[in-house]
């Protein structure tokens, strides 16, 4: 069967289980909806199920096809096998038919456009590196394996369940056009919305605007989850009013399905539950037992696809919240350090000279915050007018809730989330004056096609910008097209021919990892991969080497412990020791297995400053508190005359001070020592790769402009590595 | 909803349990403590070798390390003066790959009256090179040093080779460098 046929039915087998397992809910809730609203919440209700089914699956490592292709089988016999159906309503008024044909027309194009895009080869930043790199090694490991060397593993991965599932037929492409449905049920939602509560103009205008903007359709058209997050929170604000009207369970335990699946497919979705407990408190306040009643049941069904995520991130990385809350749960697979530096990171994306330029970015630039919205969304304010109307306030309520986590992550398509909603509310005002609607819509679908779009966006804007049918329908060949259009999968090749299977790869830069076999750790996605850069990066930048020699002097009386601590509160600096020595009449002490080593925090990390290695260190990994230690235990008291702590010159703001217990268990604390500078120790090369080996790295990824490459590359034989192959600038280096 | 009440009660409970579960795990016990790991190197200490492979000159250890003209005060808490034929020693515990560095620098008002200096330097009696400094301020010299001439685990010897230095009209003090290190680095 030719590779096409595969993803076709990789897709819609995915959509057709996920449809059967909705109806059934929708059955067993017994909620009455119209077709159009019935197929919409079906598709999203049964993909939570979908996606719940393939995660026990990858629990219980039984991710094979035949499995995958049984569960899904076994669904849609039991759909037809129970065969009852919800009530179904009456349609609503559906508004003008000129007003219908013409935003057909308009949606068309972009169908045709979204479908050729998700269909090619997967090639999206983040598609093709993590959300199918992890599907993809996944099934390659039959299911979830312990992976604490990429942050992004720990991530809620809803989106990427429903991937998996269409995996084994469409691979990479029936995971993109799985995200394409959602976009099709987010626009008949916000169609189906105008037509219920009585404005279905404007729920028209919405739904196309909302389709042909750009952001949405390259991302929709990926193996993404924002647009999957738009549709289930927008799906989740819907149930919620009909839950208002009805006040049923069916619907409030469709409104936790909802809630907790919006929490699976992104973390920061988690405002959806957020939406519907005040929304149900707000309402029922003054009935407390029937306000109990719903919360629970509410709670308990969002249980269901919450705590799976939190118990299996419990479970591998020791935080249920990973890669956040590291200061609460704490960890040794992601630093606190780390984590205040990627939320900074994404305030900012590092480029943006002020906020004030967020506007233009996001509407008519595209480039910087990766996406734009379109022009058109100049004129967003004018939803606030909205506001004078009860469903505008309704709409725009729920709009800024679902934005919110745009302050942490300025990226355009963190705007996806509660643009339905915005939009809505600017389709709600515009649609007093209908002309201005249809100018409106006509104008944001016109400057979003992609020949039109490229005369005013910024040439590396993320968008789609052609239809590639050939690619799609691989007449020209996956791999041909790959190779032509895509450069990472160059790289992705020479690893896979050059290093032998279980070997690890450390690289500086996301790898599309859904398209390798071998395992490829990225030094920032991880406490691991961190440790190991510092590591490399020691002997060649002088402030990282342990030159800072501080010497406290004791009274040569037996000590039974020994702790290093430090008293400053420092913005920037950590508190670093690369090594601590015992001394007693000028000569270390030798380091026994019976010493017992602490320190607080990151204990995991203290045998580095015990390890008599010049380029290890102990870090805190956060901020200089006072209070952060590193001891030494000693099994029985001995007479210690001197301690010396060897540490980098890059903490400035560091107050090192020495405690000391006796015999007796009293406490004396030095705070004098002599300081010297000492020599920049000879063979860190080789201890570094000695560490890194040791840490279970046997190759290297080196970008020919990423820092130290010439070093790497000129000095092989005192690195102890030898240089295999390069493509596109990145060369693989084997550990000697 | 009251079909559904015993149900929702048993979730509930269910779902509070859950979450009590929850959060015991995810209370990660941290170690109490670790022992040594294996060492990279024998555990000698920073204290126990005679001499180093590089010294500063600020180091407590320095002395040891200096042969002749240089400065028995360290000034400015980092650098010594040195005179005319500064020597000094060092151990170096491999052979391969090393580089001579020194670190040093002109002062300026030595500099105006001496002019250019040229500075010869040597490993264990060879010469390593000659090098012709015509500018006042901090200077690094470093060079390849062949293995042959080296030793492991013994003394090599430095030694620079100035063609002229600042001589005081007061007490004919002799002035050459600014030296704040030197030594083997790879």
């Amino acid at each position: 069967m030719p590779q096409a046929a595969y993803i076709v039915f990789g897709w819609l087998f995915t959509a057709a289980v996920s449809m059967a397992a909705g109806r059934m809910m929708l059955w067993r809730m017994g909620i009455a909806l119209t077709r159009t609203e019935a197929a919409a919440f079906a598709f999203l209700l049964g993909s939570a199920v979908v996606s719940q089914v393939t995660f026990v699956l990858a629990a219980s490592q039984l991710l094979y096809k035949g499995v995958l292709l049984g569960a899904g089988v076994a669904i849609l016999g039991l759909r037809r096998w129970i065969g009852g159906g919800a009530p179904e309503e009456a349609e609503f008024d559906a508004g003008p038919r000129w007003a219908r044909v013409a935003a057909g027309a308009l949606a068309i194009p972009f169908l045709v456009l979204y479908l050729s895009n998700a269909m090619a080869p997967e090639t999206s930043p983040d598609g093709a590196t993590y959300h199918l790199g992890l599907v993809a090694r996944y099934y390659r490991e039959r299911g979830f394996t312990a992976i604490t060397t990429n942050f992004y593993a720990s991530l809620s991965q809803g989106m990427e369940m429903l991937f998996l599932f269409a995996w084994p037929f469409g691979r990479h492409s029936a995971g993109a056009l799985v995200h394409l449905n959602f976009l099709a049920a987010l626009a008949a939602l916000v169609v189906c919305y105008g037509r219920r509560f009585g404005f279905p103009v404007a729920g028209l205008a919405a739904a196309l605007a909302v389709f042909v903007t750009p952001v949405v359709g390259v991302d929709a058209s990926s193996a993404y989850n924002d647009v999957a997050v738009a549709a289930v929170l927008f799906g989740l604000f819907y149930m919620v009013r009909l839950w208002d009207e009805r006040r049923t369970s069916g619907s409030a335990a469709a409104v936790g399905v909802l809630a907790g699946f919006a929490y699976a497919v992104k973390y920061t979705a988690f405002l959806g539950a957020v939406y519907a407990g005040g929304y149900l408190l707000w309402r029922m306040w003054r009935k407390p037992r029937e306000m109990a009643r719903a919360c629970a049941l509410v709670g308990a069904m969002a249980a269901i696809w919450i705590l799976p995520w939190m118990i299996k991130n419990a479970i591998i990385v020791g935080n249920p919240v990973s890669p956040f809350g590291n200061r609460i749960f704490r960890n040794p697979n992601v630093h606190v350090s780390f984590e205040e530096k990627y939320a900074a990171h994404m305030r900012n994306y590092g480029e943006l000279e002020s906020n004030w330029a967020i506007p233009l970015e996001v509407t008519v630039r595209g480039q910087r915050l990766n996406g734009l919205l379109g022009p058109a969304f100049l004129l967003a304010p004018i939803g606030l007018l909205a506001l004078s109307m009860a469903e505008g306030r309704r709409v725009l309520l729920a709009a800024a809730l679902f934005t919110l986590p745009y302050a942490a992550n300025i990226g355009t398509r963190f705007l996806i989330p509660g643009l339905a909603l915005w939009t809505l509310a600017m389709a709600l005002v515009l649609s007093r004056w209908r002309p201005l609607v249809v100018v409106f819509v006509t104008a944001h679908a016109v400057s979003s096609w992609p020949d039109v779009l490229k005369r005013y966006a910024e040439p590396y804007a993320w968008a789609l910008d052609r239809m590639v049918w050939r690619a799609s329908l691989r007449i020209e060949p996956e791999r041909q097209f790959l190779e032509e259009h895509w450069p990472p999968i160059q790289v992705a090749r020479m690893i896979d021919e050059l290093v032998p299977e279980g070997k690890r790869v450390l690289a500086w830069d996301g790898q599309p990892l859904s398209y390798l076999k071998r395992d490829v750790v990225v030094t920032h996605q991880s406490a691991y991969g961190e440790r190991l850069e510092r590591i490399l990066w020691t002997p060649l930048i002088p402030e990282l080497q342990p030159t800072r020699v501080l010497r406290f002097t004791l009274p040569g009386k037996p000590v039974r412990r020994v702790r290093a601590r430090q008293s400053a509160s420092g913005t920037v600096d950590q508190f670093l020791v690369s090594e601590m020595r015992l001394l007693r009449g000028g000569r270390e002490l030798p380091r026994r297995s019976t010493w017992k080593l602490r320190a607080w925090p990151n204990i995991w990390d203290v045998r580095d400053a015990f390890d008599n290695n010049s380029v290890t260190r102990w870090a805190s990994w956060e901020r200089l508190r006072p209070g952060m230690f590193v001891e030494v235990e000693l099994p029985s008291p001995t007479v210690v005359d001197a301690v010396v702590l060897e540490m980098p010159d890059e903490q400035t703001e560091a107050r090192p001070e020495l405690e000391w217990e006796d015999a007796e268990g009293r406490l004396t604390a030095i705070g004098g020592y002599a300081e010297h500078t000492g020599p920049p120790p000879l063979g860190m090369r080789q201890d570094a790769m000695y560490a890194v080996k040791a840490a279970g790295v046997d190759y290297l990824l080196v970008f020919v402009e990423g820092f130290g490459f010439a070093d790497f590359n000129g000095k092989q034989q005192q690195w102890g590595i030898r240089h295999l192959s390069e493509r596109m600038g990145y060369h693989l280096y084997a550990i000697r | 909803m009251s079909g559904f009440a015993t149900r929702k009660t048993r979730r509930f409970k269910a779902a509070l349990a859950l979450a009590a579960a929850l959060l015991a795990v995810s209370c990660v016990s941290q170690p109490d403590y670790y022992a040594p790991p294996e060492q990279r190197r024998p555990s000698l200490g920073p204290d126990t070798s005679r001499l180093k492979h590089y010294i500063r000159m600020n180091d407590p250890a320095a002395p040891d390390h200096i042969l002749r003209d240089i400065s028995e005060t360290v000034e400015g808490d980092a650098w010594r003066w040195t005179r005319q034929r500064p020597m000094l020693r060092f151990v170096t515990p491999k052979t391969d790959g090393l580089r001579l560095v020194m670190d040093f620098a002109f002062n300026g008002e030595t500099m105006k009256e001496t002019g250019p200096v040229t500075i010869r330097f040597l490993v264990n009696g060879h010469l390593l090179d000659t090098v012709k400094y015509e500018t006042e301020g901090a200077q690094r010299f470093e060079k390849a040093v062949p293995k042959e001439w080296l030793a492991e685990g013994e003394d090599a010897v430095v030694a620079a080779e100035l063609d002229k230095v600042w001589v005081s009209p007061q007490d004919g003090n002799k002035l050459g460098v600014i030296l704040s290190g030197a030594g083997f680095l790879d």
